[in-house]
């Protein structure tokens, strides 16, 4: 009978902790998702992934309710990476070849998060783990665990004083760091110069991704019926590739923190079906009759192979 | 002194010089024509006693390897790696005769018709009939599996322009989407 009433009290102890914590940490969340749109901030970032480091100088200003998120690399190949208005455009100095992205799967360098944080706690759990401190500023660290195996877990450090992300880390789910990015140093509230990225395109090849329109989702002619907890359908559209004849259906699902890329196209004659890795990022093709479906995305094996399996042609 | 120097030719040609005296016995060729075509002449003895048949090699040849042996390249790596990766001279030295000597048994089983079919022409034989056999080919213009998964994981993740550098040239060259 007394092992049962502990029990019992043990129980309610934890279920009030946990409703404490994920409200907090939702609160930060939201805090950090602000910060990073209203506020000047400036410093190196280390993105590591892949086994690869990549050490870049980091701008984020602000002018006229207008964000410009930049990037400059400090080693070869030197580069310069402008996120504004929805584009993302990267400009390669030595070799003088503009990429531009007109429909970015991300919405920060930094640290993607979804739009709508309420829903969140469908598939994940927010937890506090112990304060600690990031390029000499105390922060609190929460982890979004997810609630089941169709995608990975992430920790992010946040500024206790300003609320921004100073380091974010993705696992796997054997638990291993799959991308890591951190501030080396930051500073804070110190106005950055706002770039005028159209001086950079004159004498430049430039190549153009997504630049076609939006379509309707309903205008896909497949339809995804495996998607796990939280995925969404976010954009569709449809891109030309360097043989005329073909297009290539592409439609993006997210959850806010993990996004799956669906592409359909003519069936190639070097088709291969089953499971691919691209350092992190995994894919799964399939043929059905005479298309070729892939689904790829930074998500685990299960969560590709699943979207894959469940699509049908209309 | 004579005697010692036929001997060193002797434990030369045979291969039995230690590194130290090969090295003593190569400077003091160098500064020797004389002793250097009396080499050259043991060397085509040795090859006829071998074979039964008569060729000279060209001297320009062997001179050539030799040249070519001295032109090497030094690698400034670590002692430890140098010594166990890089061939020591001596051995640079036996394989120079070596391939002399094979050089040789080419010309001498040449003459004597040992192998009636050119090996050149022989090469040429196989290489026309992989020419000539059927092959499918991909169309240029139609992207390989490899590229074209590369292409699609450039419409979908942005995050390459972070990490960077090696992907992105392939990525830019392979796509063109929403080409005007």
């Amino acid at each position: 009978m007394l092992y049962r009433v502990f029990l019992f009290f043990c129980l309610s102890i934890t279920t009030v902790t946990a409703e404490e914590v994920e409200p907090k940490a939702l609160q930060w969340l939201q805090s950090v998702s602000q910060a990073m749109k209203s506020l000047d901030y400036k410093g190196t970032v280390a993105f590591f992934k892949n086994g690869r480091l990549d050490t870049m100088k980091y701008f984020h200003a602000i002018e006229a309710g207008k964000q410009q998120e930049r990037l400059l690399s400090l080693n070869s190949p030197m580069r310069e990476v402008i996120r504004e208005a929805g584009t993302v455009r990267c400009v390669f100095k030595k070799s003088k070849e503009i990429v531009v992205n007109h429909r970015p799967v991300s919405d920060s360098f930094l640290i993607d998060l979804p739009d709508d944080l309420s829903g969140l706690g469908a598939a994940y759990q927010l937890q506090i783990r112990d304060e600690e401190s990031v390029v000499m500023l105390p922060v609190y660290v929460v982890s979004i665990v997810p609630k089941d195996q169709y995608r990975y877990e992430r920790k992010i450090w946040i500024d206790k004083e300003s609320f921004l992300p100073l380091k974010t880390e993705v696992y796997d789910l054997s638990g291993a760091t799959v991308e890591q990015v951190v501030f080396t140093d930051i500073k804070v509230g110190e106005k950055s110069v706002f770039i005028d990225v159209a001086e950079d395109e004159k004498d430049a090849k430039v190549k153009h991704l997504h630049k076609n329109e939006l379509l309707a989702i309903d205008q896909a002619s497949f339809l995804v019926q495996n998607l796990p907890q939280n995925f969404q359908q976010v954009f569709f559209t449809r891109m030309n590739t360097d043989d005329a004849e073909q297009s290539v259906e592409h439609l993006l699902l997210s959850d806010g923190f993990s996004s799956v890329s669906v592409y359909k196209e003519t069936k190639a004659k070097d088709a291969q079906e089953g499971l691919q890795t691209l350092g992190s990022v995994k894919s799964f093709t399939q043929i059905i009759d005479d298309h070729q479906i892939t689904v790829l995305g930074e998500v685990p094996v299960k969560t590709v192979k699943f979207i894959a399996q469940g699509i049908k042609l209309k | 002194m004579n005697k010692e120097i036929n001997q060193k030719i002797s434990q030369f040609l045979d291969d039995e010089l230690d590194h130290a005296e090969l090295d003593n016995f190569l400077h003091n060729i160098k500064k020797q024509p004389d002793l250097k075509s009396k080499i050259n002449r043991y060397q085509a003895v040795t090859q006829v006693l071998k074979m039964d048949q008569a060729v000279l090699a060209d001297g320009g040849f062997l001179e050539g390897i030799n040249q070519q042996l001295k032109d090497e390249p030094h690698y400034f790596l670590p002692q430890q790696r140098a010594e166990k990766r890089t061939p020591k001279f001596w051995q640079k030295t036996s394989l120079a005769i070596a391939a002399s000597a094979t050089f040789v048994a080419i010309i001498l089983a040449q003459q004597s018709g040992v192998q009636s079919i050119d090996p050149v022409q022989q090469i040429a034989e196989v290489h026309k009939q992989v020419v000539e056999r059927p092959v499918q080919v991909a169309k240029a213009s139609e992207p390989t599996q490899h590229e074209r998964l590369k292409a699609y994981l450039q419409a979908h993740n942005d995050d390459l322009y972070t990490h960077g550098s090696s992907n992105i040239h392939p990525f830019a060259r392979v796509a063109s989407y929403g080409r005007d």
